[in-house]
């Protein structure tokens, strides 16, 4: 296929790809994702077995060092894990840049690592098959407004929902539930679980960057496991978690919207760089972010995805 | 009735320290008794081999009310408990617990504005107390936590217990150099791999090591005790900053540790905290000596277990940690426990009443009525305590029943293949085999079979007659076939060399020994049939 019809992105240090990516790491090793290329950027979605939660991520063209892109929109579909350990092996070798391209031969995705050692050019190579996968219709597709939502830290919810694991399961088993209760008057935002026993956690709603609540009362339930991949899963780092932000909206029919802000740190120097010299930099770090969504259907709801729904 | 606790700060570690050392030694329970004037928390391992607590007076909490009660007591699950202190930064923590309820009500402010109420049922639960009165005790060490971790750092990893030796303090001057202390690893003589355990001793100079050492007591004093419940309190005095101090008296008698004076300090003040760890010892003495406990003391049967104060009522006259004395015993505390396994077999068969013994947590106690398996080696075997008393050893092992093993294994022949183990009833491997219903001749005489407990001595000798004998059989063996002489002499030179052959033979096969007398026969016989046959006319079948 001739280079002219390929997609080029250009990652500088394939790290703070990485890092993004494991924050919505799937449980299940042959977890498939849909990749989508346009010119604004490349998407990553997957869904969880139940189908009650879908994860994406969404990395903009200005997160990359080079994104050319010859067409409007191209999808495919790659197993999530494969991707992730792909990019582990360049992220352990180098700091150089990496080169993705698709289509490569046979529909390909290729990854090209080239690094100067001693006067002479070291290069790695990859290549991954992509599938035909054909995903469910986006949850997001099923929204109704009006809507409720919140600001806070993504290290708090993250405490908070790993707190309520006490509460929530028993033992090894992980079927328990997560209430949400946002009320209006006075202002509370609530999480609790009281399945092997009671725990209730209240945000500080004054300390929030938002919040708003457009009914009396908000109140729904959420699978424990389903929770824990939405919050637990972030990067870890303190200056990662530190900085990122976590907007939670609830819609009217309790589907909730997770949106993390994560910094992309971890890049290396690279020639031509537009964004400047190497390592974490609070200004150069916020203009490099990732937007990672989940969305999550409440145990109350049901979609049926052939079409028809039924709230 | 109702409780209501409220703490802040920096004081949130120390019931956070509190909490951690009770786990370690008690996995599955936390029980709470308050007073009027103190808090308590208590907890017990499955075996009731250790016992631990630790108290907070009232005025160490920010706000401490008892309503409508003089005593609350209550038992929580101690994940639940551990629970409150996941996250790390907390500010404040409050706990209510109303008996109606049902359930203690704990809410936990952290720093990042988190406010997190959890409410943990309550259980039934019995409150044990360890009766032990350690004032008497004579001997004391006082030494600071980190030193003591630093010593057990030179003890293998996978140690269960140790064992501390306490010289009298004018044994101590005679010695000159003030080592008056030694700690050993302890390893169970019955398990399998005791023979290539690896052994550590340490010499302590107190005046070095300790910060303090006293041993009233006349004679040597050794206690034996479980390692990891005595490095929670190790762990515990480094949390609170305090040192440790030990005290104990005999094996078998509890060993008692707690922090040493003063518990804690916050901001330059002490703090009205106190810590107890009260263990179980082995019950014999890695000097030989015998159990330092005083006469008509009994054990407990395997259903009695330490007095139990139903929950909810209050010990009389018992100030907080004070606790009655369990039924049965008096004087200086005996640390009673429920035993489990055999040994409540044992004891519910009424075998014997006898000082109290270690519980079933440590690995089980040899009896001295089951006489100890012999077992090959260079060394001859020996039973704890045997160096030290073989005279003692020697009349128990004489007193002892015969115990009858089957024969040596494979390995064991193979290590050893001149030592044999028998009875009466195995056979000897290359013993000559003598036709149905007769013994053979070199068979011991009919009488009991050998003793088990003969040392390998003993055997060792049987053993050098057994390599004799078999020497003298290789040698016969290597004579000629006395079949295909004797016949060779008949039938072709029976004149010439036949009489010089058998008078060789015979000669030789009379100095042998009794026991080749079989073969002698065979010999006899076979002569005869070739005597037959000569005298037989060719042609015509003999006989």
């Amino acid at each position: 296929m001739e280079e002219a019809e390929q997609a080029l992105i250009r990652v500088i240090g394939s790290k703070g790809l990485l890092a993004v990516l494991q924050a919505v790491k799937p449980a299940s090793n042959k977890q498939a994702s849909m990749v989508t290329i346009t010119k604004d950027g490349m998407n990553i979605r997957w869904e969880d077995e139940s189908k009650s939660l879908q994860s994406s991520i969404f990395l903009n063209s200005e997160v990359f060092a080079e994104f050319q892109v010859p067409w409007v929109r191209k999808t495919f579909g790659l197993h999530f894990h494969t991707f992730t350990d792909t990019l582990t092996v360049f992220a352990s070798t180098s700091t150089s840049d990496l080169t993705i391209r698709y289509p490569g031969p046979n529909e390909e995705l290729t990854f090209e690592l080239v690094e100067a050692i001693s006067e002479q050019q070291l290069c790695t190579y990859a290549r991954i098959n992509t599938l035909d996968l054909d995903l469910s219709p986006e949850i997001s597709e099923y929204w109704q407004e009006p809507s409720s939502y919140f600001l806070a830290p993504g290290a708090m919810l993250r405490e908070a929902i790993e707190d309520l694991e006490w509460a929530a399961c028993s033992g090894a088993q992980t079927q328990g539930s997560v209430t949400v209760h946002l009320k209006r008057s006075p202002p509370s935002i609530t999480l609790s679980a009281s399945d092997a026993a009671e725990l209730s956690i209240k945000l500080p709603v004054g300390d929030l960057a938002g919040f708003m609540c457009t009914e009396a009362e908000v109140y729904h339930k959420y699978k424990y496991k389903l929770m824990r991949a939405a919050f637990s899963n972030l990067p870890s780092a303190k200056e990662a978690a530190t900085q990122m932000s976590t907007k939670v909206t609830v819609d009217s029919s309790g589907i909730m919207k997770v949106m993390h802000m994560v910094p992309l740190f971890g890049g290396g120097a690279s020639q031509g760089n537009p964004l400047g010299p190497s390592g974490p930099n609070l200004s150069q770090g916020f203009s490099r972010r990732g937007s990672v969504h989940f969305f999550l259907l409440p145990q109350d709801v049901v979609i049926e995805y052939d079409g028809e729904d039924d709230v | 009735m109702s409780l209501k606790i409220h703490i802040v700060g920096s004081k949130l570690r120390f019931l956070k320290a509190a909490l951690v050392y009770l786990a370690k030694v008690g996995t599955d329970e936390l029980t709470l008794e308050a007073v009027v004037d103190k808090f308590i928390l208590r907890s017990i391992n499955s075996s009731k081999s250790a016992y631990a607590s630790f108290s907070f007076e009232g005025n160490f909490f920010d706000a401490y009310q008892l309503l409508d009660t003089n005593v609350i007591q209550a038992g929580v699950t101690m994940k639940h408990a551990l629970a409150l202190f996941r996250s790390h930064r907390i500010n404040k923590m409050t706990l209510d617990l109303k008996r109606e309820d049902d359930q203690l009500s704990v809410t936990v402010l952290s720093e990042n504005g988190l406010q997190k109420q959890y409410k943990l049922p309550l259980m039934r639960t019995d409150v044990l107390q360890a009766a032990v009165d350690d004032s008497s005790f004579p001997v004391c060490v006082v030494a600071a936590a980190n030193e003591l971790n630093r010593l057990l750092s030179s003890f293998q990893t996978s140690l269960d217990e140790i064992t501390i030796i306490a010289m009298p303090e004018r044994e101590d001057m005679q010695y000159g150099t003030n080592k008056a202390v030694q700690i050993h690893s302890y390893v169970d003589p019955g398990k399998e791999t005791s023979a290539k355990a690896l052994r550590t001793q340490l010499e302590l100079d107190t005046q070095k090591v300790f910060l303090g050492y006293n041993n009233q007591g006349a004679d040597p004093a050794d206690v034996t005790f479980n390692l990891k419940d005595f490095k929670a309190m190790l762990s515990l005095c480094e949390a609170l900053g305090s040192n440790v101090e030990l005290r104990f008296e005999a094996p078998g008698n509890p060993l008692v540790v707690r922090p040493h004076a003063n518990a804690a300090r916050l901001g330059g003040q002490d703090l009205d905290l106190s810590g107890l760890l009260v263990l179980a010892t082995l019950r014999s003495s890695q000097l030989g000596l015998p159990s330092a406990l005083p006469n008509g003391r009994h054990a407990r049967g395997p259903g009695q277990q330490a007095q139990r104060t139903p929950a909810g009522e209050r010990t009389p006259n018992v100030p907080g940690d004070t606790p009655w004395l369990a039924a049965g015993t008096s004087g200086r505390g005996a640390f009673n426990v429920a035993r489990s396994g055999q040994q409540q077999q044992q004891q519910g068969q009424g075998q014997r009443d006898g000082p109290a013994q270690r519980p079933s947590r440590f690995a089980q106690e040899r009896d001295d009525a089951v006489p100890i398996p012999p077992q090959f080696g260079d060394t001859p075997m020996r039973a704890v305590g045997q160096d030290q008393q073989p005279q003692q050893q020697q009349q128990q092992q004489q007193q002892q029943q015969p115990h009858q093993t089957g024969p040596p294994s494979a390995a064991t022949a193979a290590r050893r293949p001149s030592a044999r183990f028998f009875d009466s009833e195995t056979e000897f491997a290359d013993a000559p085999r003598t036709s149905a219903g007769e013994a053979p001749a070199d068979a011991l005489p009919d009488e009991a079979p050998l003793q088990h407990d003969h040392h390998i001595s003993e055997l060792d000798r049987h053993a050098e007659g057994q390599a004799a004998e078999e020497q003298q059989e290789q040698q016969w063996w290597e004579l000629p076939q006395p079949s295909a002489q004797a016949h060779a002499h008949a039938g072709h030179d029976a004149d010439a060399a036949g009489d010089d052959g058998d008078e060789d033979l015979a000669a030789r096969l009379a100095e042998m020994p009794p026991l080749r007398s079989r073969y002698r026969a065979m010999l006899d016989d076979q002569e005869e049939e070739e005597e037959d046959d000569e005298e037989a006319v060719p042609g015509t079948p003999p006989g």
